[in-house]
């Protein structure tokens, strides 16, 4: 890369980053999320989890005391599930909705593409700072579940129900307590690597409307369809196919053994989509006439 | 049609030959050919008049220009460098603004003219300094622009284009929908731009009085194509006619025709409108009038010569639409 290209990348970086800074919306994710976790927490104290205990019975795994699988990484893990499948996921599509066709809508794409900056630079610099986002909410969900459930309900063993985290299969993964952290970091890793995946295609779906509607409506669509797809039981050879699938590859660092070649696979999917969903944002916004 | 595009100095924007046709769904009533091989050229310090009715074609004009819209054929040069080439270098040039100026209306005007300002290589502060001063804002660029009346967005708008200071200003229809103050405001902003500055500046509007008062070079489209392009001054002396106000305006004509061989049409409320002539001047006028006993109530330059080149040019292409191409502009080589 040319120092003069660097440069030019890193002032557009510096652009997205005071108008994320700044818009009032970037910040409602971290409340909301502070709200729900906060939710979280209280109903875990109101009903001492003895839905899960009813659960766990289910599947013949007897705890003499509660205590034994009720702790803080416990909530955690089960708590990612609607978090990173449906929440984050929205604030992601919200915020890169409005990185283009939001600015689109406003006029202040036109003003910025008036200036000798490259479209490439301008959306390659919108894709780094939305990643940046989506790692700092991952971070900051995961951190907040941790530290409230940990503070509230302390550590112990990680005790999972396989069928809770995706893989389809009965019974119960157990995870040393000396290791949850170490799989924590594991999970944020690659749910932000999905996340990643998702701010892409709605990059390219901003890219391709002139309406932030639209471009939410259009995401979340082809997510939700895909997510809906992958949970429907008689299309699991159809699931190595869809990238969600590679999106929830996080939850396997709740089992009893982290499957790393699938993992492995997973992220080279990732990596893939990624870069296709990327390149073609890239290659239809440069060709794109801005008549907004 | 030209009118002395002769000019002793260096062309800094080029349009040549420049197309775009948008495509449409067949029951949209097909391709739509919004602007036809048209060409033009701004010489260095010219403000620049780009005149047109609305659907004319000048913000898809503007837009080529600026690099947001890529034209079906033709090509657009700013001091020497293409836009297809060079767009980057092409547009270090420019300072410009599209419709409106649009903004961030969370960040402050000052932020926002220093954010953009990154996007063309920064500014100094004194830079910043200089442009808030210049366009009037110095005391509220502390104030979020969601505050901004229309006039101060216009006038931000002008700012921002002048960060960092460009060689050439794209402005269009700046005054739109701004009250007489604030049209008067820009007005002088862009006379101090041109003189004390020395920028060019290329200037669409519809406001022909507007343009009259400012620019020293303008073209007029309609329809997408150059119906009239040269310097204001030889259009003014090519077609700004004399208002003659009489009670005998038949005798008036005929005596105009016969005497001085001017043609002569009736205007409102029995006054002449006179085409010009280099040869004869209003007090030869003034004096035959007189001897031959026709009262004469007024005499005097015609003032809105230029509203009425404009409605004349542009009506008269709906009835010369589907003729022969005899209204396509020639152009420069």
């Amino acid at each position: 890369m040319k120092p003069e290209m660097f440069l030019s990348l890193r002032a557009v970086l510096r652009f997205e980053w005071v108008k994320l800074r700044g818009r009032s919306i970037t910040w409602v994710p971290f409340l909301m999320l502070t709200i729900i976790v906060a939710l979280i927490v209280t109903v875990c104290h109101h009903v001492q989890f003895i839905h899960a205990k009813a659960l766990f019975a289910r599947f013949q795994v007897i705890f003499r005391r509660k205590e034994e699988f009720v702790n803080g990484y416990h909530m955690t893990a089960h708590a990612m599930n609607p978090i990173f499948q449906l929440l984050v996921p929205i604030f992601i599509t919200v915020a890169s909705g409005l990185m283009v066709a939001g600015e689109a809508e406003q006029g202040t794409l036109r003003a910025c593409l008036v200036r000798p900056v490259s479209r490439r630079r301008l959306l390659l610099g919108k894709f780094i700072i939305l990643a940046g986002y989506a790692l700092a909410i991952s971070c900051f969900a995961i951190v907040l579940l941790a530290g409230l459930g940990v503070l509230n309900f302390g550590t112990g063993n990680l005790y999972t129900l396989n069928i809770f985290f995706s893989n389809g299969q009965e019974g119960v993964s157990t995870v040393p307590a000396a290791e949850v952290p170490l799989r924590l970091v594991m999970a944020w890793l690659l749910a932000t690597a999905g996340m990643m995946v998702l701010a892409a295609l709605a990059l390219l779906i901003s890219s391709l409307v002139e309406s932030t509607a639209m471009a939410y409506v259009v995401t979340l669509s082809i997510y939700l369809s895909f997510l809906t797809l992958h949970s429907f039981p008689f299309l699991e050879w159809l699931r190595p196919y869809l990238f969600v699938t590679h999106m929830l590859r996080w939850q396997q660092c709740f089992y009893s053994y982290v499957k790393t070649g699938e993992i492995y696979v997973s992220l080279v999917h990732l990596a893939g989509y990624l870069t296709a969903f990327l390149a073609a944002a890239v290659l239809l916004f440069e060709q794109r006439d801005i008549k907004s | 049609m030209q009118v002395n595009t002769q000019h002793s100095g260096e062309a800094l924007l080029v349009a040549e030959n420049l197309t775009k046709v948008f495509r449409r769904r067949p029951n949209c009533g097909g391709a739509l050919r919004a602007v036809d091989n048209l060409s033009f050229t701004a010489y260095r310090g010219d403000v620049f008049g780009f005149l047109g009715p609305n659907g004319a074609g000048k913000s898809t004009t503007i837009r080529m220009i600026l690099g947001l819209i890529y034209p079906t054929s033709g090509r657009v040069a700013i001091g020497g460098h293409t836009l297809a080439g060079d767009r980057l270098s092409a547009l270090r040039q420019v300072g410009a603004f599209v419709e409106a100026p649009s903004f961030y209306p969370y960040l402050t005007g000052r932020k926002n003219l220093e954010i953009f300002s990154w996007l063309s290589g920064g500014a100094r502060e004194a830079e910043i300094d200089w442009a808030l001063e210049m366009t009037g804002l110095r005391g509220r660029e502390l104030e979020r622009v969601a505050v901004y009346s229309h006039g101060m967005k216009q006038r931000l708008g002008i700012a921002a284009c002048l960060l960092p200071r460009p060689e050439l200003l794209v402005l269009d229809e700046p005054t739109d929908g701004l009250d007489p103050h604030g049209i008067r405001e820009i007005r002088e902003l862009i006379v101090r731009l041109a003189g004390e500055e020395g920028l060019t500046i290329f200037l669409s509007s519809h406001m022909l009085g507007e343009v009259e008062n400012l620019c020293n070079r303008i073209a007029i489209l309609d329809r997408g194509r150059l119906i009239l392009e040269g310097q204001l001054a030889e259009l003014e002396r090519r077609f700004r006619g004399v208002e003659l106000a009489t009670s005998q305006p038949a005798e008036a004509a005929a005596l105009l025709r016969d005497r001085f061989g001017l043609a002569a049409q009736p205007g409102d409320r029995q006054s002449l409108r006179v085409s010009p002539s280099n040869s004869v001047d209003i007090s030869a006028i003034n004096a035959a009038l007189v001897q031959a006993g026709i009262s004469v109530r007024a005499l005097a330059p015609e003032t809105a010569w230029l509203e009425r080149l404009f409605l004349e040019h542009t009506s008269s292409m709906e009835s010369q639409n589907t003729k022969s191409e005899t209204r396509r502009p020639e152009h420069e080589t």
